[in-house]
């Protein structure tokens, strides 16, 4: 597990999280589509999008729509923002190269 | 409109022809417009209804035809089959779309003002719409999963349990329109519930403020 400059812990959660937003970073999503786009099982991910939106990452809203007439209650969308965008593909190259190099690292510890 | 349908006794048009002939007198033999337009209507509502059941649409039409205010009766008896025969296919909400659609044509083709006549139909079929589909998602949920993650929601700090508390009714309701079932609905609570305590330790430090 590794650290991104902000402080954000990126497990492999957060992520899969990051990347399924970045895949289109100004759509609005809701939480199990997230779940689903990440590929996590619904119920696990409010505790990253927590952090995200602690950090300034993401931001949320409620849907506008009448529950009576969707037929369901209205859903807590979410976005990345411009910053938490960028922020997200630094940490998440930074996570990519320090798994690389810890795979790469020979046996013996030697770099 | 076929011309057995015409010379039928006691078929849907006659009804309307004598219905009519009662109610605005006129040389016999000679028709008012409006006739055939309540005969249309009611035709094609006969035709709707025949989908469900011809025996109870043929008792609905007879009393259609002898109601107090058969534009009203029509247009809400057309929109409301329409609805029934729609829901088993799409979703209610559509259906209702759908039939609102159909009452205000034939409100214009009726020539009836739209707001004053038939707000009592169009409220009708809403409240029709919206109880059976409200029967539908209360039926689709499960209880003991909401009651759960209401639970979950209460252990969360005081500033964060209503909107957590209905994000999560949102996402189980989200489950159930998908066709998940009372398990999927009560394994999403149970996550909620191995998830609470880390949901519990972001909403404090974002609450005093922690790595802004």
């Amino acid at each position: 597990m590794s650290k991104s400059p902000t402080g954000l812990r990126m497990t492999l959660a957060t992520q899969l999280v990051l990347r399924a937003m970045l895949a289109e970073p100004t759509r609005e999503t809701y939480g199990l589509q997230i779940c689903h786009d990440a590929g996590l099982p619904s119920g696990t991910i409010h505790p990253i999008l927590a952090r995200l939106e602690r950090l300034g990452w993401l931001e949320s809203w409620w849907e506008a729509v009448v529950p009576q007439e969707e037929g369901r209650p209205r859903r807590r969308y979410y976005r990345l923002t411009e910053d938490g965008a960028e922020c997200a593909r630094v940490a998440l190259a930074q996570a990519t190269t320090t798994t690389t190099a810890l795979r790469l690292r020979p046996a013996d510890g030697s770099a | 409109m076929s011309d057995d349908f015409v010379d039928e006794p006691g078929s849907v048009r006659a009804l309307v022809l004598d219905l009519q002939r009662q109610v605005y007198p006129t040389t016999p033999g000679v028709r008012r417009p409006v006739a055939n337009d309540h005969a249309r209507a009611l035709e094609a509502a006969r035709k709707l209804a025949q989908a469900l059941d011809d025996e109870s649409a043929l008792c609905r039409l007879h009393a259609l035809a002898t109601a107090d205010d058969l534009d009203v009766a029509g247009a809400h008896d057309i929109a409301l089959d329409l609805v029934r025969v729609l829901s088993s296919d799409i979703t209610q909400i559509r259906a209702i779309d759908r039939a609102r659609t159909l009452t205000q044509t034939l409100a214009q083709t009726l020539d009836i003002p739209y707001p004053d006549s038939l707000l009592k139909g169009r409220r009708a079929i809403e409240i029709d719409g919206t109880s059976i589909a409200g029967r539908k998602s209360r039926a689709q949920q499960s209880t003991a999963a909401l009651r759960l993650t209401e639970t979950v929601a209460r252990m969360l700090p005081t500033e964060n349990r209503t909107r957590y508390g209905e994000e999560f009714g949102s996402e189980l309701a989200d489950i159930a329109l998908a066709g998940g079932g009372r398990w999927a609905q009560m394994a999403y609570a149970v996550r909620q519930v191995r998830c609470v305590w880390q949901l519990r330790a972001e909403l404090r430090r974002r609450r005093s403020g922690a790595f802004r």
